[in-house]
């Protein structure tokens, strides 16, 4: 079976999300790929692939190589090996990682066109593989048949595109595609093998992932690293008035303020915060921290400024921690339903 | 000594003083302020001045200033804030030239258009004022009580300065209660023109003034201040009590150095280096006032604790270890000179205890002796009462033998127990003699006199002057200043920090891997990999520190981890390479660097680095410039000094080293002013000998607005 290059129309629309639901759904045996890393793991000077580990968790350990990336920077690939030399690296790699599969998913980096200047790029995979290329499409309706439209245009005869996967998809949204998108994408022979809707559990960050990507302090309260948050209030106003606000009584929040705030670290304080992130390094009294401890909410520290801080968390992407059992079976149930497993890996 | 402005004579010793605003009615400020005057039996014309009324208490009323005899030394102005200007620059006009303006509704309001009409209408006649917003003056040495506070101040020794009204008010009702004396009373309010420093210069000088009291609740110009009670501190003590903490704010804290320092630990510091006595509660305040008003210093270390209960003689051994009162322990000394005055079970030990067996004639013995002993520099006595004694005729014992001894060494009673006690302690400090209800106060009082008897004779020398290319620094500074940078990169921090003197570990920057992996292989592993970029503030956060590493491969993961995250968390920063550094290793981390204090200028720290400093705050602070004893009292200062000293049969680490640095960065914090927060964190401190190396340092320099600041790419 020809290898699956898996790609997308921009970074984070949900490559590892739809190659993990394929997998969860097909008795073939598996192998997983991914040359240039993008979601980088350095531990006991080590580097990973966070959706390697991922990978390796949840459909076996069979299903990775030891040696399945090239690299995380273009300026280690690019001086450890001469331009000429990736193609050939890439096919060594992927022929060890192959061997006793029936399919390996090759997974790109970011998006369709990044790594280019590295000769790691999804088309030029694909020709050195000899791959087919699913495309991972994510936004409204317009992004999404434009992008694929794009990209569709790009591979002219270069590569062969099973189709597309629309990821994240609203219900409204889903209307519209269904009514006008696919009909443009079959009028240009683009398969759509599957409508995943959009799944806020698998949006759903935690405190240990922002623990995790911010490389901050866990200053207290330590058993709630796990908390989920659902939603993100910065701490401008006074205690008194913030309590005013709605926002203030959700469930499951993060709260953002300096570290010298203490009226509004202790009104925050209560079952329905997820965690605090103290901004500006500052650590606030032994008692707040003894406070948290009972309470079991974490409060973290950061070195960066509160806007900074609340700016690095919006951007935040929710990753699939290995561990996470409740998003297996939902990835699983969901792909189950709405993905054409048969075709995707047919081609 | 301080030269004081002799302009404010005319505010605390003026020969007439005039009221506008003045009232008949009871209740009313303008009422208070003639009766005080008059009550106070002050010698001087009263002349109040109100259009309303002919006569108030007895003394004509004008109706306008241009009414008065003559102009007066002093004005006060008691009228609604919309016309205290109006009346000001009348009183002006017709030639008063010193003013108390009590009115409220000024700065305090929000209302500074108004405060600066006032200002200006004083500069425009040369005149001054107290306040807006104040209680008024109090003068012992002219009898004079210009306050609408309490009527029967009790004169003294002690002056009293007051940035709150109300307070102030408070404290002058607490010393009638507490039966001190005050020389003199001034509340200071929005300081639109006479300020606490002026006060405070005032009382340093005023003969009459023995010990100055602050109560203040913010310190505008801290350093000015700071030279200044160095300089009264020299010749009287000053007990500040200081509520709220400072807010700066100006400077956004970067660094561990700025964020520690904008706390209230700051202002402590100073004070403590300008030898100010600070008291946490009034309570304190007031029975330091007591021992610094009426007893002298005691010329050496080595309390002795005199006490007719052993319960009482630990609990005050247990407040002396609290207060840094050493006790005196030559066993022989005391034995020989104290076994004949004491009843048969009594210990001449220190505390001396003469047992409730002992009687008040043996107490007033045994005080004797304490008394006429060279060798005993200061006694703290405890009295406990008993069934069998008389406490009024203990205390009338103590006053007849202190009679004798008056002014010899330093003492302070405390005396516990039932009915009577308050009447004994009374007639104690009826007769100067600080007497307390429990033996803690006592024992935080002569703690209070041993601290500034400590400063006065320590001779912490003066700050190193050291030969620094300071000219190579301001080129580095403005070379960054010039390419828009706020935080100088990591080779410019390091070459400041040479130039001053600071060791470091072996260093080379690296562009790229290959040059990485040279530079490694040059100064042998282990090796450091720090990412290098001016936009990259802290490395460590970012994954863009990796230690350790003991070989090639484990350079090239920590070099290609660097860069990625790097670039993931930064795509628009400037990388300029990684540096390579050697290992430091069997050493501890310390944290040293300054920071810009709004109010106090450059601030020295000194604290353990890692946990330490980030949770625990073990840090201690300084305002520079600093001695090299002022150094080593910072190191000694942290709690986890015995670390540094080998606890617990570790390495002892080189200590002297330490103290180079700390004074080092205290010059530069002194010589430059475009330096606003720096950090060595963490300074490796190697054993005894060895010296301290710098491992990560970090500057803040000052905005050059005349170059084009790039944009902000940090966290982009």
């Amino acid at each position: 079976m020809k290898p699956l290059v898996i790609t997308s129309t921009r970074t984070a629309a949900g490559k590892t999300t739809v190659g993990l639901g394929i997998g969860l759904n097909t008795s073939l045996k598996l192998g997983y790929f991914k040359p240039l890393g993008d979601h980088l793991v350095y531990s006991k000077k080590h580097l990973m692939d966070l959706d390697t580990i991922v990978y390796s968790e949840w459909l076996g350990q069979d299903c990775i190589d030891e040696e399945c990336c090239m690299g995380f920077d273009s300026q280690k690939i690019t001086s450890h090996w001469i331009p000429e030399e990736v193609s050939g690296v890439l096919k060594k790699m992927y022929d060890q990682c192959a061997e006793g599969k029936d399919v390996v998913f090759v997974e790109t980096g970011r998006n369709f066109s990044y790594g280019g200047m590295m000769g790691l790029d999804s088309v030029t995979m694909c020709k050195a593989l000899g791959a087919d290329m699913l495309l991972v499409a994510e936004g409204n309706v317009d992004l999404i048949v434009d992008k694929t439209l794009a990209v569709s245009k790009c591979l002219e005869n270069n590569a062969n595109l099973v189709g597309v996967v629309i990821n994240k998809c609203d219900e409204n949204e889903r209307v519209r595609l269904e009514e006008v998108g696919i009909q443009v994408l079959e009028k240009a022979n683009i398969d759509v093998l599957g409508i995943l809707p959009r799944q806020p559990i698998l949006e759903r960050i935690d405190v240990d992932q922002i623990l995790e990507k911010l490389s901050a302090k866990l200053v207290a309260g330590s058993e709630g690293e796990k908390r989920r948050v659902d939603t993100v209030l910065v701490g401008a106003l006074t205690a008194l008035q913030a309590m005013k606000m709605p926002k203030f009584h959700q469930k499951n929040k993060l709260v953002i303020t300096g570290g010298d705030r203490l009226d509004l670290i202790f009104a925050s304080l209560s079952p329905e915060t997820s965690g605090i992130l103290l901004t500006n390094n500052i650590v606030p009294h032994p008692k707040v921290m003894a406070k948290a401890d009972e309470l079991g909410i974490p409060i973290l520290s950061v070195p960066m400024d509160t806007y900074t801080t609340a700016k690095a968390v919006h951007k935040m992407i929710a990753d699939i921690a290995p561990s996470d059992t409740e998003k297996k079976e939902l990835i699983k149930d969901m792909a189950g339903k709405e993905l054409n497993v048969k075709s995707i890996l047919e081609g | 000594m301080v030269v004081a402005s002799k302009e404010l004579e005319n505010l605390f010793n003026p020969k007439s003083v005039a009221i506008i605003g003045a009232s008949a009615k009871e209740d009313s400020i303008g009422y208070d302020l003639v009766h005080n005057l008059k009550l106070s039996n002050y010698k001087g014309d009263i002349l109040p001045v109100n259009p309303k009324y002919d006569t108030i208490l007895g003394d004509r009323c004008y109706k306008n200033v241009g009414e008065l005899p003559r102009p007066p030394d002093l004005t006060i102005i008691a009228v609604r804030a919309a016309i205290v200007c109006e009346a000001v620059e009348e009183a002006c006009k017709n030639g008063a030239r010193m003013f108390i303006v009590i009115s409220s509704g000024f700065r305090e309001v929000g209302r500074l258009d108004r405060e600066n009409e006032l200002i200006n209408i004083l500069k425009k006649y040369g005149a001054r004022a107290l306040g807006p917003n104040v209680f008024g003056v109090y003068s012992a040495s002219s009898e004079m009580n210009a306050t609408f506070g309490p009527p029967n101040v009790r004169p003294g020794n002690v002056g009293l300065i007051s940035q709150s009204g109300a307070l102030g008010v408070a404290l002058m009702g607490k010393s009638v209660t507490e039966n001190i004396g005050l020389s003199a009373v001034i509340s200071i309010g929005n300081e639109a023109d006479i300020t606490e420093r002026e006060a405070l210069a005032y009382l340093g000088n005023d003969s009459a003034t023995k010990v100055i009291f602050i109560y203040m609740e913010g310190c505008k110009d801290g350093r000015n201040f700071m030279e200044l009670a160095t300089e009264v501190s020299k010749e009287k003590p000053i007990i500040i009590i200081k509520s709220g903490s400072s807010d700066r704010g100006a400077l956004a804290a970067a660094s561990h150095t700025g964020s520690l320092a904008g706390s209230d630990r700051v202002f402590d510091a100073a004070i403590k280096q300008a030898g100010v006595l600070r008291a946490v509660s009034l309570d304190d305040a007031f029975n330091w006032i007591r021992i610094l008003a009426d007893m002298p210093l005691p010329d050496k270390e080595g309390a002795i604790i005199l006490t007719n209960g052993g319960g009482v003689g630990v609990m005050a051994s247990d407040s002396a270890e609290r207060y840094g009162v050493s006790l005196l322990d030559d066993h022989e000394m005391l034995e020989r000179i104290f076994r004949a005055s004491m009843p048969e079970y009594g210990s001449t030990k220190n505390p001396v205890d003469i047992t409730g067996q002992g009687r008040n004639e043996e107490y007033g013995t045994a005080l004797e002796v304490a008394l006429g002993e060279k060798n005993i520099p200061a006694i703290v006595g405890l009295y406990c009462t008993q069934a069998t004694m008389d406490v009024m005729a203990f205390a009338g014992t103590v006053v007849n033998i202190l009679e004798k001894w008056k002014g010899s060494k330093p003492l302070a009673f405390s005396i516990i127990g039932g009915s009577g006690v308050s009447g004994a302690i009374k007639l104690l400090n009826d007769h100067s003699i600080p007497c307390y209800e429990i033996p803690d106060h006592a024992m935080s009082a002569m703690g209070a006199i041993y601290n500034r008897w400590r400063w006065l004779n320590t001779d912490i020398g003066q700050p190193v002057q050291y030969d620094f290319d300071m000219d190579a620094i301001h080129e580095i500074i403005r070379k960054a200043q010039q390419k828009g940078q706020s935080q100088l990169v990591e080779s410019d921090c390091a070459e400041i920090l040479r130039i001053a003197g600071l060791d470091f570990p072996q260093t080379e920057v690296a562009r790229n891997l290959g040059e990485a992996l040279e530079a490694a292989e040059r100064m042998g592993y282990p090796v450091v990999l720090k990412i290098l970029s001016p936009d990259i503030v802290h490395k460590t956060e970012f994954g863009g520190v990796k230690l350790n590493l003991e070989d090639e491969m484990e350079l090239r993961v920590a070099h290609e981890s660097i860069m990625a995250e790097a670039r993931r968390h930064f795509p628009r920063a400037d990388i300029q390479g990684v540096s390579v550094t050697e290992m430091v290793t069997d050493a501890i981390e310390t944290i040293v660097g300054f920071s810009m204090d709004a109010s106090f200028g450059p601030v020295i720290m000194f604290g353990m680095g890692g946990i330490y400093v980030e949770v625990l705050k073990d840090v201690a602070f300084r305002v520079a410039p600093i001695t090299r004893i002022d150094s080593k009292r910072m190191v000694k200062e942290i709690a986890s000094y015995p670390i540094l000293t080998g606890a617990r049969g570790k390495e002892i680490r080189d200590i002297g080293s330490i103290v180079d640095a700390i004074s080092r960065i205290s010059y530069l914090a002194m010589k430059t002013s475009d330096i606003l927060e720096l950090e060595v964190n963490p300074l490796m401190v190697l054993g005894r000998g060895k010296g301290c190396k710098v491992v990560d340092s970090r500057i803040t320099i000052k905005y050059d607005t005349k170059f084009t600041r790039k944009e902000e790419v940090v966290n982009k």
